[in-house]
């Protein structure tokens, strides 16, 4: 299967590991990633908080770079772009003015065509492919019987109307990408709380507290991992604390380890 | 956020229904919202408020009552003259620039070996082929909302 890939700038920088795993996870799926030529950055974080048409027309332009490199679907594995990207389809569709707007700025066309996927999206319908493949290849496979926290924060759930998992509040998508590599899921109260991430350079101290409070709820329920698919919590929690390692299993990231027990260290 | 601002969601709500510009713009809550969109999303009365937030801190731009916090707004500006100079996010571009606004300088230096170590603070920019296109798009936007 080919699909148009969308990388954003984190995955080329802090997040490397992130598109490391990817990679890997794509190559065992026979995905074909096809990089969108010349992308550029869409916006996320602070194009929307400065100018609504900014937020809307960044990410736009690679959806029209999508569109003009023949693709139907496009995958944005970072849940802030992912967030942007889709928010982008939906302003275009559904504000007034919106339509004939953003190809003016863009000053290219843009019929608005392409369907945006995260990644829990692609990996949740490539679940059963994945449960053979674990089966077929992991021998032994060190997820089997582990308690995994589903950590999904803000930006692949919220809003709904752009996101369209099945429930906002409870989502399961990431539960069935567990089950498949029979690793066990649990229910825990934080998963759709913030981790903050957009101030992790510019105020910390409110990530820290968010991020440390998350963290320490997915250890509590688990007693063993988080797997997340954001890439500011993971980046948040590993530049600042060093508490959490991360290590590449065959799932979208998973941020494994148990917090040291010195829990002062984590607020500055 | 909301245990951290003075005006939490449902304050800002009210104030900007009152028209109060004055305790809206005057204090830096606006400014600590995150779109986390934890607010809409649970709202009973279906209100997004997080929208509301978006365009009031456009409207304390352009209305220069702008009451940032330094280190914030020396976020955003870093974040956007990055796509202006390159077309993509330099991280490390980000944080340079962010540090010479803020004026932070020291902030977060001591985990900079490790992140290079590991491959994470690429040194060179990436600048792409189309950065004349996302200069225009830029340009065209702000034209847009100064003559909105």
């Amino acid at each position: 299967m080919t699909l148009a890939y969308y990388p954003g700038c984190s995955m080329h920088g802090t997040s490397r590991e992130y598109e490391e795993s990817l990679l890997a996870v794509a190559a065992a799926l026979e995905l074909d990633l096809r990089e969108i030529d010349d992308w550029s950055c869409c916006g996320a974080s602070s194009a929307h908080v400065a100018d609504h048409l900014l937020g809307v027309a960044l990410p736009a332009r690679n959806l029209a770079l999508a569109e003009a490199q023949g693709a139907d679907e496009v995958l944005a594995p970072c849940a802030a772009c992912y967030n942007r990207l889709s928010g982008a389809v939906h302003a275009v569709a559904d504000e007034p003015g919106m339509a004939a707007e953003v190809p003016e700025v863009l000053s290219r066309p843009f019929a608005n065509s392409v369907r945006v996927l995260s990644i829990v999206e692609l990996l949740q319908g490539l679940a059963p492919v994945i449960e053979e493949r674990v089966a077929a290849r992991l021998e032994p496979n060190p997820l089997e019987h582990l308690n995994i926290a589903a950590y999904w924060g803000c930006l692949l759930v919220r809003p709904a109307e752009i996101t369209g998992f099945d429930d906002s509040e409870r989502p399961t998508g990431m539960d069935d990408v567990i089950s498949a590599c029979a690793a066990n899921p649990v229910r825990w109260n934080m998963a759709v709380e913030c981790c903050g991430g957009a101030f992790s350079v510019s105020r910390t101290s409110s990530v820290l507290r968010l991020s440390r409070a998350a963290a320490f709820a997915a250890f509590a329920a688990s007693r063993s991992a988080a797997a997340t698919a954001a890439l500011s919590a993971s980046r948040a929690r590993w530049a600042k604390s060093g508490c959490v390692s991360t290590k590449w299993r065959s799932k979208p990231r998973l941020a494994m380890g148990r917090p040291r027990a010195r829990p002062t260290s984590w607020v500055m | 956020m909301g245990s951290e601002m003075t005006l939490p969601p449902h304050a800002i709500m009210r104030l900007t229904l009152a028209n109060d510009r004055e305790r809206l713009f005057g204090d830096d809550s606006l400014w600590l919202c995150l779109t986390c969109e934890t607010c809409s999303a649970r709202c009973p009365k279906e209100v997004d408020p997080a929208r509301v937030i978006d365009a009031l801190r456009e409207l304390a731009a352009v209305e220069g009552a702008e009451h940032a916090p330094r280190t914030i707004r020396a976020f955003h500006e870093s974040f956007l003259e990055q796509i202006r100079t390159t077309g993509r996010l330099s991280e490390v571009g980000l944080i340079m620039q962010y540090k010479l606004r803020s004026g932070a300088l020291l902030q977060d230096v001591a985990v900079a070996p490790a992140m290079l170590r590991r491959g994470k603070l690429p040194l060179r920019a990436q600048r792409i082929e189309g950065i004349d296109e996302v200069k225009r798009l830029m340009a065209a936007c702000e034209r847009k909302r100064g003559a909105s």
